[in-house]
């Protein structure tokens, strides 16, 4: 279902017309307003006069993750802050916190670019929504609430906190819809199950999940487990917060709200455009953000984009889902591993749970890997870690030892993100 | 129905539009709004083939027209109502809605000609009551809707109007809206050029702003009369609406 076909469904060419326009308004407001756009357009020798047409965005330079950090606060607002009705910022738990500010038309903005993610499940007023990000300075609370608000929905501003409160709430409230992160879903799902109260006993039909990287093999298993279709959604705070793009009922893609953003994929390294297709790094530029415009962000985020057509009849560019962070990659000699790799298959073992952390070492000058696993329960053999550590090693190529521990060994995620690596090896 | 891609035009050396963007839908009304000096009076000139434009394209109906001189782009519909008016002062005011029939006269004939003067007498009654009337004594108002139902005479898909309230009292230009919105909802699309933002964003679905040849700004009407810059320099720093 479609929440705004005229966008969702435009013909291309149309649709380019409209970026194209958005892109050349937003680079000249840039540049007159933010001066960390102007010197840098400068200092790149390229005037934004010189963006004719959609591919010479590639003439700009990126903004990085340390560029919003070295703005802190307000530095790259792009409007004077009587005109920002509304501060988001992100976590800062890596560094100095990011901080956005939205106008008013952003919110009405966001919200239409959540409610289309959402519309995507088949959302309805009659949905009761049950937001379980954590409202705050966090986009994700505020973020989906605006969306589901907007579609007419009932919405629960469950936040996080208590799990056997979230369940309660599932339960009693009638949820038909659950928003949070794959890792708070599972807490969730773990809760229920403790608490005795089946798929059966709850209302829930749809998981909208997002803010991380997560596996298909996850997927399955929230599906499983809540007795839902799972969809993904991708978003991050810098760039808007949630609504950047979205699954539809098809699972095979994210489609980008190709009106409000322009997507690339460029060499992580080189920093030049790949073919669509190929995997690389995600740059994101916003087209419709008045408060805090964002000139091709270096995500760090790692997918890559189609432009096919789609069996929903969207004509949005479709991004992968996310395999992982640039950072979160882990290098081990020659191999290149990701954690929500590792994750796809811990989640195929049935005598595991999904619950891992992986450490890394270094022994004798060599690279080790070791995967922390807890058991699924009590029967779980000690086989269960050597076959796991062949499975690895057979899928994605690299050696490593398991260790099995008991269930509720691990840390869980509290609030939101799953730390799942701790690397020993940096001196 | 129409789309302009990074048109860059000028004025000899001197370059006006730096890469300007746009469409308009089919049924649309679309404003440009902007002070004087913008380069609003360039762009629709350029589009209608009057000045020609240095680089980017112009699409009407799918077809290119960036190179075409004026005659051509009216015969295809798309028809400029330029600035000033610039009606015939010394023929009658009959005479000029005639006029305005030029280039379909030959393949439409004479009938179909006295036909649409007809229709646009009726539309704007003022004119019947003035039609032997030389033009140039007419009204600031009553010449503008002679320039507007001149340019009908050339049964336009795409009207464009190079600042019609300009120089016209507040109920003259309440009128003149009056009769865009009419048109459009007899099947004329309006691309409107203004520097009464608020009048122009009041009928229309879209806009763009722009400043100094470039675009700045684009959105809804109700997004742009909502975005605070376009409130403080096109609507007045203490711009309320009446239903705010």
């Amino acid at each position: 279902m479609m929440w705004n076909e005229k966008y969702e469904a435009m013909p291309r060419e149309e649709l380019e017309q409209v970026q194209l326009e958005r892109l050349q308004a937003t680079l000249h407001r840039v540049e007159r307003n933010v001066a960390f756009y102007r010197q840098a357009f400068g200092a790149h020798d390229v005037r934004t006069d010189d963006v004719r047409e959609l591919s010479d965005l590639s003439l700009l330079p990126f903004t990085t993750k340390d560029d919003l950090r070295r703005s802190y606060p307000y530095d790259l607002f792009a409007v004077p802050l009587r005109d920002v009705v509304r501060i988001q910022s992100t976590s800062g738990t890596t560094g100095t916190p990011v901080v956005v500010g939205y106008t008013r038309n952003d919110l009405k903005s966001w919200a239409e670019c959540v409610a289309r993610v959402l519309a995507a499940g088949g959302m309805t007023e009659h949905d009761v929504v049950q937001v379980a990000f954590t409202y705050g300075l966090f986009s994700g609370g505020f973020g989906l609430h605006a969306g589901a608000e907007r579609i007419g929905a009932s919405v629960i501003p469950a936040s996080t906190g208590s799990l056997e409160k979230q369940v309660r709430i599932m339960k009693d409230f009638k949820t038909t819809a659950l928003a949070c992160t794959p890792s708070y879903a599972l807490a969730i799902a773990a809760a229920a199950e403790e608490m005795g109260i089946t798929p059966a006993d709850l209302h829930v039909k749809t998981g909208y999940f997002g803010a991380e990287p997560w596996s298909e093999g996850l997927r399955t298993l929230l599906e499983e487990k809540l007795g839902i279709t799972a969809l993904d959604n991708y978003g991050l705070t810098e760039v808007l917060g949630p609504g950047v793009s979205f699954e539809c009922g098809q699972k095979s893609g994210l489609h980008v709200n190709e009106d409000c953003f322009i997507l690339e994929v460029v060499h992580p390294l080189t920093g030049k455009p790949v073919p669509d297709g190929q995997e690389g790094e995600l740059v994101l530029t916003t087209i419709s953000k008045e408060g805090f415009p964002m000139i091709r962000y270096r995500t760090g985020d790692l997918g890559s984009v189609s432009r096919g057509p789609c069996q929903c009849g969207r004509t949005f560019a479709r991004m992968t889902r996310v395999r992982g962070r640039i950072d979160d990659m882990i290098i081990l000699g020659a191999v290149k591993v990701f954690p929500s790799q590792v994750e796809e298959i811990v989640t195929g073992e049935k005598d595991l749970s999904p619950h891992f952390l992986i450490v890394l070492d270094r022994q004798d000058g060599i690279d080790q890997m070791t995967v922390t696993v807890e058991t699924a329960g009590p029967e779980t053999a000690e086989s269960a870690g050597a076959h796991l550590s062949r499975r690895i090693e057979a899928v994605l190529g690299v050696t490593c030892r398991v260790e099995l521990v008991g269930p509720g060994s691990l840390a869980r995620a509290g609030e939101g993100k799953t730390r799942r690596v701790v690397d020993k090896r940096r001196i | 129905m129409l789309r302009v891609r990074s048109l860059r035009a000028g004025y000899g050396d001197i370059e006006v539009l730096h890469g300007v963007s746009l469409h308009v839908d089919k049924g649309e009304i679309v404003t440009i709004v902007g002070a004087n000096g913008a380069g609003k009076s360039t762009l629709l000139s350029s589009i209608a083939g009057v000045v020609r434009p240095d680089g980017g394209s112009v699409a009407f109906d799918g077809s290119d027209i960036t190179a075409l001189p004026a005659e051509p782009v009216v015969s295809r519909g798309c028809v400029l109502v330029p600035e000033g008016r610039q009606i015939f002062s010394a023929l009658s005011v009959r005479e000029n809605l005639i006029l305005g029939a030029y280039l379909r006269c030959r393949k439409s004939g004479k009938r179909s000609v006295e036909a649409d003067v007809k229709k646009i007498m009726a539309m704007f009654p003022i004119l019947e009551r003035r039609s032997a009337q030389s033009a140039g004594t007419l009204s600031g108002g009553e010449q503008q809707m002679l320039a507007l139902g001149r340019a009908l005479m050339a049964r336009p898909a795409l009207l464009m109007l190079d600042e019609p309230s300009i120089g016209l009292a507040p109920l003259v230009v309440r009128e003149i809206l009056d009769v865009i919105v009419r048109l459009r909802s007899e099947g004329t699309t309006v691309l409107l050029v203004e520097q009464n933002a608020r009048a122009a964003l009041s009928i229309s679905d879209r806009g763009y702003v722009m400043e100094t040849g470039r675009i700045m700004l684009e959105g809804t009407a109700e997004e742009l009369s909502g975005n605070h810059d376009v409130r403080r320099s096109y609507l007045g720093k203490e711009y309320r609406r009446i239903d705010e």
